[in-house]
């Protein structure tokens, strides 16, 4: 596949999954053209063991990681804690109102419930299909989303969040 | 629908523009890392370089024979009240910065600013660096020039009373930061500066420009904004106590002035379609 149709194809679904890691639009902008810029590179390395958009998700969540852990983005948390402004650089180019309610709550979980939610209710995977791609036992990831629900329970009004526990639950 | 399809459906409204992929196309196949800009860290740095090489070429011989710190400079002068308007003076400065950053991300009405917008992240790109550097910068810069000045005690109470006004007028539009621009009740028309101006003066008979209906003072709204827009004032009564020279206090005046009946008042006025009697009581 060429990189243009890999562009078109998966761009916006790597930028979901990148924002909801980095919290950042323009973050998440900058984490994909990386990943797709390294795939260009290494495209020869692809053995077609797993099909490509998993290949580009995993790509895409280790990227969002060197992001997290970059000085750069330290900086900023560090600076948001000091002046008491919002996580992450949430006034760029879409406001948080109008993201959505869930996404807000989901934003304000630390990044490995984002991250099970995510794998979980976005991406549709089963818990041990979460469990081998974040590598992690099975058991951790589901205290995680249990853990995660519980504090989405907290941030969400109490009918929304009845519908997320009861599918859940399939 | 269950909540994960909504959430979902959030997440769809957040998706690259054509440009932007466009742009990745274009990286990805020119097959060049993006190099990281240091622009914002150099940049700054030769400045504050250059401006103490400056301030070193203008005075030598007094640098030289003195102490080379300026604040035993300025203690060996014994001005210790100069010391301390310098520390007043920092700490405003410091303070001004922090608000200044705090109403750019939070002031609802900037928002929509292409400008606003490219400050915020020029700032954010390496902000705690471009603070260091340029509270250090200016610190110095405010120690050197008044240990070279004669008259440092009323430069610096000046530099004071300007970093005074400054966090005053942030702690202003912070205050500010949700509201819109005055207008119209009936016809949602938002009144000019100079239309503002004009009928804050004639508060009983104010007619909108637009669609010539009357319009009241919002007594109960005003009542709040207006606590805003006299937050100065303290200041201004105090500053004789502290030996401020008059025209520095003059100067705070006509920038507080200025500020209130430029920017501010448009914020803190509301009207309403209901004249006074009509409006329900205060208490």
């Amino acid at each position: 596949m060429e990189i243009e149709q890999l562009i078109h194809t998966y761009g916006d679904y790597l930028y979901h999954i990148a924002f909801i890691y980095t919290k950042d639009e323009r973050a998440a902008e900058e984490v994909v053209q990386d990943v797709f810029f390294k795939f260009h590179q290494t495209s020869h390395r692809f053995d077609g063991r797993s099909s490509i958009k998993t290949y580009l998700t995993k790509m895409t969540v280790n990227r969002s990681y060197d992001y997290l852990r970059s000085w750069k983005q330290r900086t900023f948390s560090l600076l948001e804690q000091l002046t008491g402004t919002s996580t992450g650089a949430d006034h760029r180019v879409l406001q948080k109102e109008e993201r959505g309610e869930i996404t807000n709550a989901v934003l304000k979980l630390p990044v490995k419930y984002r991250e099970v939610l995510l794998l979980y209710y976005y991406e549709d995977l089963q818990v041990k299909e979460v469990a081998e791609f974040l590598q992690v036992p099975v058991s951790t990831v589901k205290t995680r989303l249990q853990r995660a629900r519980e504090k989405l329970k907290q941030l969400l009004p109490e009918q929304q969040w009845e519908v997320l526990a009861s599918d859940d639950a399939r | 629908m269950t909540m994960h399809d909504d959430w979902k459906r959030e997440l769809e409204q957040l998706h690259l523009t054509e440009i932007q992929k466009e742009r990745m196309i274009v990286h990805v196949k020119s097959g060049k890392k993006k190099k990281k800009s240091y622009v914002g860290v150099v940049l700054p740095a030769f400045i504050v370089l250059a401006l103490f090489s400056i301030l070193l070429a203008v005075q030598p011989s007094k640098m030289v024979q003195q102490t080379a710190s300026p604040i035993e400079t300025a203690k060996e002068a014994g001005s210790v009240e100069e010391i301390i308007w310098l520390t007043l003076t920092l700490i405003l400065m410091m303070s001004a910065y922090s608000l200044a950053v705090a109403s750019l991300l939070k002031v609802k009405r900037w928002q929509n600013s292409a400008f606003v917008h490219r400050l915020i992240g020029f700032l954010k790109s390496y902000r705690i660096i471009w603070m260091i550097i340029s509270l250090l910068g200016i610190g110095f810069a405010i120690v050197m020039i008044a240990s070279s000045l004669k008259s440092s005690s009323a430069f610096l109470q000046s530099l004071f009373v300007i970093f005074l006004f400054a966090n005053t007028s942030f702690i202003q539009i912070l205050l500010t930061k949700n509201e819109q621009r005055a207008h119209c009740p009936h016809c949602e028309a938002e009144l000019t500066n100079k239309e503002m101006l004009k009928k804050s003066f004639m508060i009983y008979d104010a007619k909108c420009n637009i669609c010539k209906k009357k319009m009241y003072f919002d007594r109960k709204k005003n009542q709040s904004t207006y606590l805003i827009q006299t937050l100065g004032m303290p200041f201004c009564l105090l500053m004789p106590s502290v030996d401020i020279p008059f025209y520095v206090m003059g100067v705070y005046f006509i920038l507080y002035i200025a500020f209130t009946f430029g920017y501010l008042l448009p914020y803190t006025v509301r009207f309403s379609t209901q004249s006074e009697e009509q409006q329900p009581p205060l208490w």
